[in-house]
């Protein structure tokens, strides 16, 4: 079996397999997610990102992990390497991009604030030949408000480098360019602003997530204190997506009278997320509990392990925590504060002490 | 795990110190959290006038008297004291110092002040000076450092900082040594890092370019060691051989660096040589003359070697990518001299290279030594006639204002027999050859006779960096006179210094010492 013919056998499987509600899978993930940290040239109002962390080492993930992910990289339709800061502005970005554009049939998907995807950069990454979808965080298109949000002074070189490959992605039909916004109660004013920007360089989507909260000085930048106005500002952006052909992808707005019925989360079925210390969750959102890869045999001792197991279950009967606050398992959690705040890596006093400010 | 690293004086002020700039980046590769602090710099900008000149390399010999240093730090403790308050603000367990000779004593004081304060810090000293053993034991008489870090530090520090945060066993730390029960205890060698590729990029978050002399320019390290073994150098001592990083790398960290510092128009590669390997060099050239970072034009400077391969088509890439200047170590235009100091290059091929550069609308500055072990009359007219013929190629000629200093670990230095140096010697400025031909006075005339010869014929000389010529000529007489004991001639060059800045507290302080012990005689 040739390498694209396995990827589309894996999946059809792993489709069938999330139908048939099965919790221990023959299937292997149809996603992976490598966590590639790196330094930061911003300081974005609402990252997560910890004051001092490893970053990441190719020649370490080769070590320690690449063959017990090898069934899984010969499988998966999509790689995503993002992480805490920019991948691009490590000494050995190119060298990473190459490891993983050996999997020539996966699209490799990374996030970006912009300011590293300098046009040699862009270059390598077209002439590669591989798809790859970028994401490009900007949350903003104008220079005060850019520099609100990410405490930097990198709007000229984004918008320099922005120029460079959207021009350059004319001429390519694997490079997918996404404008990521992540809504605040600074910027979310400035949404429909951003769609504009996005028609005139023609971005592939513009996508909008709302910000979780990770400390408690965050708190006053979630959306969820200034509901009206974000639902008002969706509403404009969505009105002037339509009147400039611009592909918007909103989240559902706050206090709608109904929402989406909610639906077993995909993610614990089609995704796996590795952090550098082996560690392995199923998206970004979870983590309190996790289990590593390092003290298992086979990748398949993690897949259907313990955690993995049990999060499907809990998935299924509609009793795991994603189901009360996951805006992304439950839409209409989203009207719940505690969807806005993420757990990971807190005590349980930490928590309680948190939602008792909140 | 968390660590703050120190840079105590003397050491250059006008840009960030890249030790520490390339540890931080190290240490926060490894996920570790540091915080660096510059006091040389911290220091210089907020030096009063009766110190205004310690800062200029002309007088650094003042830095290697433990007395001078004491003394000028004991005038300034609360303004340590304060300093040393913010290195421990984060509550450190570790406290590294970047040093070499020059900034020996001033780390000492310092270090010391921290263990006074709290003795459970743990204390690394890092440097060059600790290639020779004898400093190593100088160190742990001195201060109370538990560790010293020898040979390169990139990997060594990571690794010293996790297991002190772990069980503090650090025997099994590769490239350290420390004391135990009064033994010096060494570890393995570290190896040597093999590809500087890998190496994080410099950090600079806790030293902002603008609080430097020169706020423009981005100071960037491409390569260790040196393809040649000069002599009077001490670099091949400590990194042998040579290692550079490929042209994409360093294309890619001016471009990340960019990012942060926009106002920094040039960069200002601080390698012994840009131009070991020509490849490299055309390969960079191209990179930036594509891809300019952040689309605008980067000027860019560094050292050079005569490298016959630097054709003129060569040359003019370089001026196209950006280069405002090249900058060559000449020394001496006498084949005899340049053959004896080790340097592998032809008379001739020095002067085709200024002249080709100066044709494709390069700037070249160039260093000259004067009083090379072995030099005659008949070597320095030599090197008379090489300015005279191409001077007028060269933008800037750079006279060595110590002329020919003696640095500890160079091949002159540990071989004095072999020049004819009149042993023991105790001072890199004031050395001289058993014969007495050669002496201080000697090498500082042929300088001067240089700068005379270099004026008449419409050369651009410099005449000095931060002080006037005549004070250091004045400030090094005098020291020589009271070196040599001939105590007089001593006063009379400290006089005259003293007329033209009657505040400098080293020069009155040592004036007033020698008119006491003459009236007691």
């Amino acid at each position: 079996m040739n390498e694209q013919n396995l990827v589309e056998a894996n999946r059809n499987l792993n489709f069938r397999e999330y139908e048939q509600k099965k919790v221990v899978l023959e299937s292997y993930p149809t996603s992976i997610f490598v966590q590639i940290d790196a330094p930061c040239n911003q300081d974005c109002l609402f990252c997560s990102r910890p004051e001092s962390y490893p970053y990441f080492n190719l020649e370490e993930f080769k070590t320690k992990y690449e063959r017990k992910l090898m069934p899984v990289l010969e499988r998966v339709e999509r790689i995503n390497i993002t992480g805490s800061g920019e991948l691009l502005s490590l000494p050995e970005a190119k060298k990473n991009l190459d490891y993983f554009n050996r999997f020539t049939y996966a699209e490799k998907m990374f996030a970006t604030n912009g300011s590293t995807l300098t046009p040699k950069m862009a270059d390598h990454i077209i002439e590669s030949n591989n798809r790859y979808l970028i994401h490009i965080s900007m949350h903003s298109c104008d220079p005060i408000t850019h520099k609100i949000m990410t405490k930097s002074n990198t709007y000229g070189a984004v918008m320099q480098n922005v120029d460079y490959i959207m021009k350059a992605k004319r001429n390519t039909d694997k490079l997918r360019v996404n404008f990521i916004f992540v809504a605040t109660t600074e910027n979310i004013e400035k949404l429909p602003d951003y769609v504009k920007f996005a028609a005139e360089k023609g971005a592939d989507n513009v996508v909008v997530y709302y910000n979780f909260v990770y400390r408690l000085d965050q708190k006053y930048l979630s959306t969820y204190f200034a509901k009206d106005k974000t639902n008002e500002m969706f509403d404009k952006a969505w009105h002037l997506s339509k009147q400039l052909n611009v592909n918007l992808q909103l989240p559902q707005r706050y206090n709608q009278k109904e929402y989406p019925s909610e639906s077993m989360c995909r993610e614990a079925w089609t995704q796996l997320m590795i952090n550098p210390s082996g560690d392995i969750i199923t998206c970004d959102a979870a983590g309190d509990q996790r289990e590593t890869i390092l003290d298992k045999e086979t990748f398949m001792d993690v897949w259907n392990g313990k955690y993995f197991v049990e999060i499907r279950k809990k998935l299924l009967n509609g009793n795991s925590a994603c189901s009360n606050f996951c805006i992304r398992a439950n839409q209409a959690s989203l009207n719940k504060f505690n969807s806005h705040f993420i757990t990971r890596g807190k005590s349980k006093e930490e928590i309680d002490k948190f939602m008792e400010n909140a | 795990m968390r660590i703050s690293l120190v840079k105590c004086p003397v050491w250059g002020t006008r840009e960030p110190p890249l030790a520490l700039a390339q540890l931080s980046g190290d240490l926060k590769t490894a996920g570790i959290e540091v915080k660096s602090f510059d006091l040389n710099n911290y220091l210089y900008k907020n030096r009063d006038m009766s110190f205004t000149n310690l800062w200029a390399w002309e007088q650094v010999s003042f830095w290697y008297q433990k007395k001078e240093v004491f003394d000028f730090f004991d005038s300034i403790l609360p303004k340590l004291e304060s300093y040393v308050d913010d290195i421990l603000e984060n509550d450190p367990r570790i406290v590294g110092f970047s040093l070499e000779s020059s900034s020996f004593y001033s780390t000492v004081y310092v270090s010391n002040l921290i263990k006074k304060r709290n003795k459970d810090i743990k204390v690394f000293f890092g440097g060059q000076l600790f290639y020779d053993r004898r400093n190593i034991e100088r160190c742990f008489e001195e201060s109370k450092a538990d560790y010293i870090l020898l040979g390169e530090g990139d990997v060594t520090v990571c690794e010293l900082v996790k297991i002190i945060y772990k069980d503090g066993d650090v025997s099994s730390c590769d490239g350290i040594c420390y004391k135990d029960s009064n033994k010096t205890v060494f570890t393995k060698p570290r190896e040597m890092l093999k590809n500087l590729d890998n190496l994080p990029f410099l950090d600079f978050t806790d030293m902002s370019l603008n609080d430097y002399d020169d706020n423009e320019h981005l100071p960037l390290m491409t390569s260790r060691g040196c393809v040649w073994a000069c002599k009077f150098c001490s670099t091949h001592s400590f990194w042998h051989g040579y290692r550079q990083m490929s042209a994409e790398r360093i294309h890619q960290e001016i471009a990340y660096h960019k990012i942060a510092y926009p106002m920094a128009g040039h960069i200002d590669f601080q390698d012994l040589e840009f131009n070991a390997d020509v490849n490299r060099l055309e390969e960079f050239c191209r990179l930036m003359i594509k891809y300019p970072p952040f689309g605008s034009k980067q000027y860019w400077l560094s050292n050079a070697i005569v490298n016959p391969l630097m054709t003129k088509d060569i040359l003019a890439l370089v001026k196209e990518s950006g280069c405002k200047k090249l900058i060559f170590g000449i020394e001496s235009g006498s084949q005899r001299v340049l053959d004896s100091m080790g340097k592998k290059y032809r008379v001739q091929d020095a002067k085709r290279i200024i002249k080709d550069a100066y044709d494709v609308g390069l700037k070249v500055t160039t260093n000259f030594m004067f009083g090379f072990p072995g030099e005659t009359e008949e070597d320095f007219n030599e090197t008379l006639s090489f300015v005279k013929e191409v001077g007028k190629y060269i933008e800037r000629v750079y006279p060595s204002r110590t002329y020919f200093a003696m640095e500890e670990f160079s091949y002159v230095y540990d071989h004095p027999e072999e020049f004819n140096i009149k042993t023991p010697f105790n001072h890199h400025l004031y050395w001289q050859t058993k014969d007495g031909v050669n002496t201080y006075p000697v090498r500082l005339k042929r300088c001067q006779k240089f700068e005379e010869v270099c004026k008449d014929n419409g050369v651009n000389v410099d005449c000095g960096v931060k002080t006037a010529v005549l004070m250091d000529e004045y400030f090094n007489l005098g020291f020589y006179y009271d070196h040599e004991r001939q105590y007089d001639k001593a006063l009379e060059y400290f006089s005259k210094y003293l007329d033209l800045d009657s505040q400098n507290e080293i020069i009155k302080r040592r004036f007033e010492e020698i008119r006491g012990m003459n009236a007691g005689k």
